[in-house]
């Protein structure tokens, strides 16, 4: 994307990281590894989109977080999805049957308001976005609303680790206000950071009124970079990961449909990124955005990582070229 | 129903200031009150004055119409002033592209020294247009970089039209605005807007309402989308609880119902 690094721009980031990381674990492997909190995530192998088996998953996974259910019970959920735009036959968005069972699911723990909010990156029209993804039709069904994160009140958050140098978010107020607040992404490759999961879904609560379509500053400030400082000032309390149908190759838009029947969620999210990383063939250590949070101390690594439910085999999700480095393999040119 | 219930609608929803927000309750923003204000609601100009509105204020000459009581006009004229110089310091930052494209050209950015993207870019062009500008140097640079950024379907997107060799698809209400923007004899305008008959498939409140005022402006029919627009009008004269959206809608029933289409005015008689 313009305006935003470059291939070769974050090629060379990535590889200044990746060898930042690379010589970091050679020298402290170790304690690198050994300082990360142990973590679970949830895996489930579900074959469709059947609206009963996603609420009873998502309640039982969510009952297994008692810090999860405590702040559910009487708050606000927020529900933050990845809508980006719709194209029929290309599965961009989280699925909307996926996010109806997270409402329902929620309310089951004693929610008294589940929100889904969304500040899409580049389509303005968010009222087209709703009407063709069927949201219109379904949120009045499971009793939620929608709120458009790009035009809600803002406050300003500030950035305890202030990697990207802003210092100081405008950030929505919904999603900073919230009592709970759930990043529910899509399974898919991204061509400029790797995946784009739980994590890099939290760009969605950057409101486009302050910065922009694309927000841009974010991306000349730097998208990992970005991305690990939203983390930290939102601290998002769990995350699911719709790989029922995900997306490989040119993703977040351009990809193509990957029939891969997997459910992830957890309340550790660099875990959860992590864990649906190598289930699509990525190498967590080559995500600057992850390998990055493993050496802040966060929990990326198999060995500190408990995956419950059903066992998945990793799948090879097809990357473009240029992404192979992400699996920690040579870069075709 | 149509532009008088939209506007009286939006006009029960002023902020206690005077002005829009994005939603009602919200805080006050430039975008929805200019839009409110193009749609022949009368302007908050105290707010305006008093307030910095970032990008919103390349769009404040095309979004104000000019006023018969001549000290309205005198502060109108000094918004229009504040406005230009503005939009003139203001310009977006080269970088390297990521697609087939030229990321040399310059147009306006959301945010200052970032990169120019459609929409800022055609909202200065407008306003420059209004104010007899058209032959600046800007709006020269403009009109290339919105040739470059011209999507392979014909349309625009928020700027990108190709990204790592993959032509990315266009969005229908960005091509209505930049097509509203562009000169009558442009070449980009049929193929602009061929995809823009798109909108009878993907119809939503703001592509209709931009499709619409990009044809009105150059001279087309739209008789196959005035009914879908007026039919998502809801009783109250909302386009639902959306300013910024019904404000805009109600600036295709303004040109509908008046033949003035909001932004395609012809150039002021006494710009600054």
């Amino acid at each position: 994307m313009s305006g935003q690094p470059t291939r070769r721009k974050l090629l060379a980031g990535a590889a200044g990281l990746a060898t930042v990381s690379v010589g970091f674990l050679g020298a402290k492997s170790w304690w690198r590894v050994a300082r990360q909190p142990e973590a679970r995530v949830w895996s489930h192998r579900v074959p469709t989109y059947d609206e009963a088996t996603l609420v009873d998953l998502m309640t039982r996974g969510i009952a297994d977080y008692p810090d999860v259910v405590a702040k559910a019970q009487g708050g606000t959920v927020l529900l933050k999805p990845n809508l980006v735009e719709v194209h029929p036959g290309r599965p961009i968005n989280t699925e909307v049957r996926v996010l109806a069972a997270a409402v329902e699911a929620f309310k089951k723990h004693g929610a008294k308001e589940v929100i889904v909010g969304e500040g899409p990156g580049h389509h303005r029209d968010t009222e087209l976005i709703l009407e063709r993804s069927g949201l219109t039709e379904l949120l009045p069904q499971v009793g939620s609303t929608f709120v458009d994160l790009n035009l809600d009140r803002t406050l300003p958050v500030r950035l305890p680790s202030n990697f990207n140098g802003m210092g100081t978010l405008e950030l929505a107020q919904h999603a900073v206000q919230a009592d709970l607040l759930v990043s529910v992404a899509k399974l898919k490759t991204h061509h400029w950071t790797g995946s784009t999961l739980t994590l890099k879904n939290l760009f969605g609560t950057v409101p486009g009124a302050v910065y922009g379509w694309p927000k841009n500053p974010l991306h000349h400030a730097g998208i990992e970079r970005s991305i690990v400082d939203l983390y930290e000032a939102l601290q998002p309390d769990f995350g699911i990961i719709d790989g029922i149908i995900g997306m490989e190759g040119d993703g977040p838009i351009m990809g193509a449909a990957v029939p891969s029947e997997a459910l992830f969620m957890g309340a550790n999210l660099p875990a959860l990124d992590a864990t649906a990383s190598r289930f699509m063939g990525l190498d967590p250590d080559h995500i600057p955005t992850l390998a990055t949070l493993g050496r802040l101390g966060y929990t990326i690594h198999p060995s500190r990582i408990r995956v419950e439910g059903d066992p998945l085999d990793p799948l090879r999700f097809a990357v473009l070229p240029h992404m192979e480095r992400f699996r920690g393999g040579e870069v075709s040119t | 129903m149509g532009h008088a219930q939209s506007l009286a609608w939006l006009g029960t929803h002023r902020t206690p200031e005077g002005a829009w927000a994005y939603r009602p309750g919200g805080s006050p923003h430039g975008e929805p009150t200019l839009l409110a204000a193009a749609a022949g609601a009368p302007p908050p100009l105290d707010w305006l004055e008093e307030t910095e509105l970032d990008w919103a204020e390349f769009l404040v000459p095309a979004a104000l119409d000019t006023a018969a009581e001549p000290a309205e006009e005198e502060r109108l004229h000094a918004l229009r002033l504040r406005a230009l110089e503005a939009l003139l310091v203001a310009k977006g930052s080269p970088a390297e592209p990521a697609g087939r494209y030229d990321g040399t050209l310059i147009g306006w950015a959301w945010v200052d020294g970032t990169f120019s993207w459609v929409q800022p870019t055609v909202w200065a062009m407008l306003s420059l247009r209004r104010l007899g500008r058209a032959d600046h140097p800007r709006f020269e640079q403009a009109l290339a970089l919105i040739a470059d950024r011209q999507g392979s379907d014909g349309g625009w997107n928020y700027g990108n039209p190709n990204v790592l060799d993959q032509d990315l698809p266009s969005y229908l209400y960005l091509t209505g605005w930049v097509l509203l923007a562009l000169p009558h004899q442009s070449p980009m305008l049929e193929p602009g807007f061929t995809f823009l008959e798109g909108v009878v498939q993907t119809p939503s409140t703001t592509n209709l309402a931009t499709a619409i005022l990009a044809r009105l402006a150059h001279g087309l029919d739209v008789a196959e989308l005035e009914p879908l627009l007026r039919g998502r009008q809801h009783e109250d004269g909302s386009f639902g609880p959306a300013i910024e959206r019904t404000a805009i809608a109600a600036c295709a029933l303004r040109a509908l119902e008046t033949g003035v289409v909001p932004f395609a005015a012809r150039p002021l008689q006494a710009a600054p």
